[in-house]
């Protein structure tokens, strides 16, 4: 089969992962990349891709299957909505637009112009998150009653400094950028949120953007899930922290999830379920079995890639598409809302 | 040095282990018992312990100075009552009463009669308790800013059977009788209930009672916090499942509760701490070094008999008073209305 044509928009933290994810890849044609700053010519030289500092420019020129979009979020509806006139079929960033309108208008130039829009919650792609969904939707650990996400990781001072100092502001801190992931993967392995409340808090760093947040959510079957997140205490308790998906992030061995059912516990990312063996023995009084999993770790970034590609030649479905990201999207903006406004709300 | 004089009221499931404690402290003379369950006089006689079948006959003729109720909890204001105006100092078991207006009868007699009351939440006296609270409160772990709390595990099928079945019914599952453990550590060790918000459920049992709970919480000093609650997973993760406090069920080395603060966390009970040892790389991306403490673990039960003890000769001041027990309550409620509202509730 042809290799699929790939170029890459916007080549800043995550930008840079994707580039260096797409030259490792032999199977994949990476043709190009680009970004505004011209700095960033010799990264892509340094990778072996043709570099622009126009992405306009780029997808004029080179003939391309698809396009991997990894820019500011202000930027994802403008910039997808470019690609997808041109017939580029896209994997976006997440999240996939930085408001609901515009997740709409992407989808919607996306329908229009008949290309694929894929977004990048790429944790979907970690084989430890798909086994944990295979276990909790196979029934292993019976009915669901409950989950709980944990979420503390210290981000430095000099994070919001400098060129950084819109995260300090309102929309740059953890819901928009990592309670997100929690909420895609809630929904990826359990189901749709059909409730939730939220109090938010600032009070620890002061700045105008939130630090704490706390969660109750309710998902679609009747479970119940908890979020704790902050980003102002050292727990190095958290997906980043404990799955050693990227280890830029130093690692603690430690579960950061448990889902609870009738029948047994899983944890996450330890993946070993909790049980008893004789059912005439159930209950707090016995001993509880715990049995672990065997999983064969691959790296999400590049399995991401290769769904995109197998979705351009028609032989996967995407893991992820926009009205499935906008869900997730909606989730979390429900929760900055229910924060502000001291109320529950309830999705239809 | 003088014994202090105590009776006992109610040889049920947590009158009979209390006699059994009691006759261990030192401080502590029990002189009498009472159930109105007849069969209890042959445990009363195995213990030595002499055996009244009707309370007030016990408070009139023996000379106490207190008495320690574990009777249902619709009888604490009741028995509570009449035993204050005796001028006897009450041990009650938490809950102080099923309500609030309950507790405030009880409170006011109380008061009136001069006698002091002293809540049953016992794990204010657990060893691993204290330690913790003192990591909080004296700012080892920088300003606190959230702490989160699991309580999930397996009831059996017989606990809700047979004579058991009121446990079905509303008031008799995880909320009043569980999840008030963990609202008096919270209170105890991270401060006053701010504001709560629940989601209560019971699709998994299907019984009038809920089984499970997702609760989010605010307290004053502004951290925040969740509790997952529930009684039908099989699981560890729980007080009992961790701390090894209750003897009678099996339990394990994990956690159950994190507290959250600016310079460090907390993992109870393995009371680790983890912070940044050099202040200048401070970061996800750095190391992070993990401390534990020695505890030196004392028999709870024996630590609060001696205590309520000590508060009757006057030498301590209840740990646990009727006001604060109401407090508990009062949060623990909002929860469970905060449920059936759907609406957060301010205290």
């Amino acid at each position: 089969m042809k290799k699929v044509r790939l170029g890459l928009i916007g080549m800043g933290m995550i930008g840079k992962l994707h580039a260096e994810t797409m030259s490792r890849m032999k199977d994949i044609e990476f043709v190009s990349a680009s970004d505004a700053n011209p700095k960033l010519q010799q990264t892509a030289e340094e990778l072996g891709t043709k570099y622009y500092q126009s992405y306009e420019e780029m997808i004029g020129k080179e003939k391309l299957d698809g396009v991997v979009v990894a820019v500011p979020n202000e930027l994802h509806l403008p910039v997808g909505a470019a690609c997808a006139k041109k017939g580029l079929n896209i994997l976006m960033e997440k999240p996939i637009a930085a408001d609901l309108d515009s997740a709409d208008r992407l989808i919607e130039v996306c329908q229009q112009n008949k290309v694929i829009l894929m977004v990048g919650h790429h944790r979907r792609h970690n084989p430890l998150i798909e086994e944990l969904r295979r276990i909790v939707r196979g029934g292993e650990i019976g009915k669901l009653v409950g989950v709980t996400v944990l979420w503390s990781l210290y981000k430095p001072k000099d994070y919001f400094k400098g060129a950084f100092a819109w995260r300090a502001q309102p929309g740059g801190g953890p819901i928009r950028i990592n309670l997100i992931h929690e909420i895609d993967n809630i929904r990826y392995i359990c189901g749709d949120v059909t409730r939730l409340y939220a109090e938010v808090s600032n009070s620890a760093r002061q700045f105008p953007v939130e630090d704490t947040v706390s969660i109750s959510l309710r998902i679609a079957g009747g479970a119940v899930a908890n979020i704790f997140l902050t980003d102002t205490a050292p727990g190095n308790v958290g997906y980043e922290a404990n799955t050693g998906e990227n280890l830029f992030f130093y690692q603690s061995p430690q579960n950061c999830y448990y889902y609870y059912g009738t029948e047994g516990v899983v944890t996450f990312p330890g993946l070993k379920k909790f049980f008893y063996r004789d059912p005439a023995k159930a209950g707090w009084q016995y001993a509880l079995c715990e049995e672990g999993i065997k999983i064969d770790r691959e790296d999400p970034y590049t399995r991401q890639i290769r769904n995109f590609c197998g979705v351009i030649q028609g032989t996967e479905a995407p893991k992820i598409d926009g009205v499935d990201a906008r869900k997730t999207l909606e989730v979390a903006l429900a929760i900055q809302k229910s924060g502000e406004t001291g109320q529950a709300v309830v999705f239809g | 040095m003088e014994k202090v004089r105590i009776g006992l009221i109610g040889l049920g499931l947590m009158g009979r282990p209390h006699a059994v404690i009691l006759k261990k402290v030192e401080e502590c003379d029990l002189v009498a018992a009472s159930e109105v369950d007849e069969t209890q006089k042959k445990f009363a006689d195995e213990q030595g312990i002499k055996y009244y079948k009707n309370y007030e006959e016990m408070i009139e003729k023996e000379n106490l100075q207190g008495v320690i109720l574990a009777v249902p909890n619709h009888l604490h204001a009741p028995i509570g009552i009449v035993c204050a105006k005796k001028g006897l100092h009450l041990f009650v078991e938490k809950p102080i009463a099923p309500s609030i207006a309950e507790a405030d009868r009880l409170i006011a007699a109380g008061k009136e009669n001069k006698v002091q009351i002293l809540v049953g939440h016992q794990r204010r006296f657990s060893s691993l308790v204290e330690k913790a609270r003192e990591i909080v409160t004296s700012g080892e772990l920088g300003r606190l800013v959230g702490v989160t709390i699991t309580w999930a595990l397996l009831k059996p099928g017989a606990y809700y059977e047979g004579p058991m079945s009121w446990r079905k019914e509303k008031g008799g599952g995880p909320i009043l009788i569980n999840l008030i453990h963990e609202i008096d550590n919270l209170r105890y060790i991270c401060g006053e209930i701010d504001e709560v918000y629940a989601q209560v459920s019971n699709k998994i049992r299907k019984f009038p009672v809920e089984d499970t709970a997702s609760i989010t919480l605010r307290f004053k000093n502004g951290a925040l916090g969740t509790v997952f609650l529930t009684d039908c997973s099989p699981s560890l993760t729980s007080w009992e499942g961790t701390t090894g406090e209750n003897p009678l069920l099996y339990s394990d080395f994990g956690n159950c509760y994190s507290f959250f603060g600016t310079e460090a966390s907390l993992l109870f009970p393995q009371m680790k701490r983890r912070y940044y040892a050099d202040p200048a790389k401070m970061g996800w991306n750095f190391p992070i070094t993990e401390q534990g403490y020695k505890i030196t673990r004392e028999d709870p039960y024996i630590k609060e008999f001696t205590h309520f003890c000590r508060v009757i000769q006057g030498k301590e001041t209840p740990r646990i008073s009727g006001e604060d027990g109401k407090r508990t309550l009062e949060a623990t409620l909002a929860i469970q209305k905060s449920g059936e509202t759907g609406q957060p509730i301010r205290l």
